[in-house]
């Protein structure tokens, strides 16, 4: 699915569909099982083109990836115990692929407004069943070319520390490959950090220990 | 106050103890009727069975070796199961309108070299008049019946037939298929309660036969098998048929002094309270099915022409399921074995109950807050379109629940 057109032309893969929203942050279903964007990954929901066009595209950060059963009252229960390997499981209940299903969080960290990127939280928040495509890496580089995004971002907890901390650091080593300087972006950005956590030095190490490669 | 538990605890605890005491004498009964089946000839037990019309109890006629038991075959490389469910709304006269919901929920599996699933559910309201009332045809009679409560289950079975035609077509044609349905083929809803005859046209004349020809004619293009699906089932048939067997008595005394549940007279008093599952739980080792029995329901025997209703039982592992089969399926040795299978395989994939039944049924379940929000839908729907909304006082009653 290549419908999302960015503003370099190159095509975005169509990941998933929004299912829950606020401005701050918003949950998507993947359309296929198991097919989330990685962790930390930037991605684009709406904007131009799709319902309620008109809307700002909004930028969010993967900061958490699920999979479990579609419907709340059927638990998943363990099918395995004469499978030789675990795709034997998938295929002799095919009905599985339709019955479970991979949601998405993600932290809002900008939107797009007359082609240029604002790391601000949109005016309002993306529309319920709107389309999250993957960024290209023309948008990847554009929008994490200035830090800004990484107030929102490391505003955004969800979780623990620790788990915000690993979304962060995994986000600018995903970018910092679309980069033309990759090494200086990641110095780049772990000084933010060290701006941005500047009481916390123990938390500034380990999150530029993970800021390596 | 609600149910007193207290009470009501007393009262299962002593009838778990009576049980407990006729644990014993069950055991007896069954080495009775088991000696029966072992020493029973097939083909002279049939021939009674077609003679003893009278008797106030059903019987099955053994189409096979009483004592007959089968193992699975090979499974196919690639097959498919189809499976389609029902669920209802019934008429509500709390609801400012009449009239019902039926949902119609199916699924097709493919397994083998290229897995793959269709799940789907298809709603549809009831509310002309024609679909509220079955009427007779004929000008001269005016004869109707309200569809709801055991009519409407009725009606949702034959739409259920249907809809297991509709989605066995959508199956790839070059694959072994089991349409597979949850329950009995046999409406046993239209036996002995006194519904007029026109009513039984419309819903086997004009309802289930069509849709069963449409699955036999499937069958002649490609390979399908027509199964329904018992788990726990309660029938009697072949019990009846082994207390034909035993029974020493003429036909018009059994017809004084037995009733279709109880024999008065030694020896065939041993089937007193037996079910034919706790027959073939002593018979058959996990897997195996048993020989083929004719329904002699007269429901099926004079109306379901060359979809008569025969069944096996099957010990699945964990439990005595019985499989019906129309005769079509029945009279082919490689279709009956095939569904023997196939039934197994599902059960097996789902753990102890056929695996596309229970994903029909998922599909087509409605919900307490399902009925809950259809009933407030046709309220704001009404509303909306200035038409009178009014409940009941009684329904009004339960919703608010004074103190």
């Amino acid at each position: 699915m290549t419908d999302n057109q960015p503003m370099d032309g190159s095509a975005a893969q169509r990941v998933g569909e929004v299912v829950e929203s606020a401005s701050h942050r918003f949950q998507a279903q993947c359309y296929q099982l198991y097919q989330a964007p990685p962790l930390g990954s930037l991605v684009s929901v709406g904007g131009q083109g799709e319902v309620g066009g008109g809307s700002p595209r909004v930028y969010g950060v993967l900061t958490g990836v699920d999979t479990q059963g579609l419907e709340p009252g059927r638990p998943v229960i363990a099918r395995g115990a004469e499978a030789q390997r675990e795709e034997d499981i998938y295929r002799e209940n095919p009905q599985l692929e339709h019955l479970l299903c991979t949601r998405f969080e993600a932290s809002v960290v900008g939107y797009e407004s007359d082609g240029f990127f604002i790391h601000h939280l949109p005016p309002e928040p993306p529309r319920i069943h709107a389309f999250v495509h993957s960024c290209t890496p023309r948008q990847v580089m554009e929008f994490t070319r200035t830090p800004g995004f990484l107030d929102l971002l490391m505003a955004s907890g969800g979780g623990s520390q620790a788990v915000s901390d690993e979304v962060v650091a995994s986000c600018l080593r995903l970018a910092s490959v679309h980069h033309p300087d990759p090494r200086s972006f990641l110095v780049g950005s772990g000084k933010v950090l060290a701006l941005l956590l500047a009481s916390e030095p123990p938390r500034v190490n380990a999150m530029l220990r993970r800021l390596s490669p | 106050m609600a149910l007193d538990i207290a009470k009501t605890a007393a009262q299962i605890d002593s009838m778990a103890g009576h049980l407990a005491d006729a644990k014993y004498s069950r055991t007896e009964q069954l080495d009775r009727v088991m000696a029966a089946l072992a020493s029973a000839d097939a083909a002279e037990l049939a021939a009674r069975v077609e003679a003893s019309r009278g008797r106030p109890f059903l019987c099955a006629t053994p189409e096979d070796a009483l004592d007959a038991r089968y193992q699975p075959t090979v499974l196919p490389p690639d097959f498919c199961v189809a499976s389609v469910d029902g669920s209802h709304i019934d008429v509500d006269r709390h609801l400012p309108v009449r009239c019902y919901l039926i949902n119609i929920g199916g699924c097709v599996f493919t397994y083998g070299t290229r897995p793959g699933a269709r799940l789907y559910s298809q709603p549809a309201l009831y509310a002309a008049e024609e679909d509220i009332f079955l009427n007779a045809p004929s000008p001269t009679s005016n004869d109707s019946v309200a569809v709801q409560g055991a009519v409407l289950g009725m009606l949702r079975a034959v739409k259920e037939v249907e809809g297991l035609a509709e989605a066995a077509e959508s199956a790839d044609p070059a694959l072994p298929l089991l349409a597979l349905l949850d329950g009995s083929l046999v409406m046993w809803g239209l036996a002995g309660r006194g519904y007029p005859p026109f009513l039984r046209e419309k819903l086997l004349g004009e309802g289930l036969l069509p849709a069963l020809d449409a699955l036999q004619a499937q069958a002649m293009h490609r390979t399908l098998v027509l199964a329904a699906y018992v788990s726990l089932p309660q029938t009697t048939e072949v019990v009846n048929t082994l207390r034909l067997a035993l029974c020493q008595q003429r036909e018009d005394i059994c017809q004084q002094s037995c009733t279709s549940f109880r024999s008065a007279y030694n020896p065939c008093d041993s089937a007193n309270g037996l079910l034919d599952r706790h027959i073939f739980q002593e018979l058959l080792a996990p897997g195996e099915r048993s020989g083929i029995y004719r329904s002699n329901s007269s429901i099926t025997r004079d109306y379901y022409g060359p979809h008569q209703v025969c069944f096996y039982y099957l010990h699945t592992g964990s439990e005595i399921g019985r499989v019906e089969v129309p005769l079509w399926v029945a009279q082919d040795e490689n279709s009956l074995a095939l569904s023997h299978t196939l039934v197994m395989d599902q059960v097996r994939r789902g753990m102890g109950y056929p695996a596309a039944i229970a994903e029909a049924h998922e599909q087509a379940v409605v919900t307490g807050q399902d009925r809950e929000t259809f009933r407030m839908m046709v309220d704001a729907t009404l509303e909306r379109r200035h038409l009178p909304v009014y409940t009941s006082e009684k329904n009004r009653s339960k919703a608010t629940r004074w103190l």
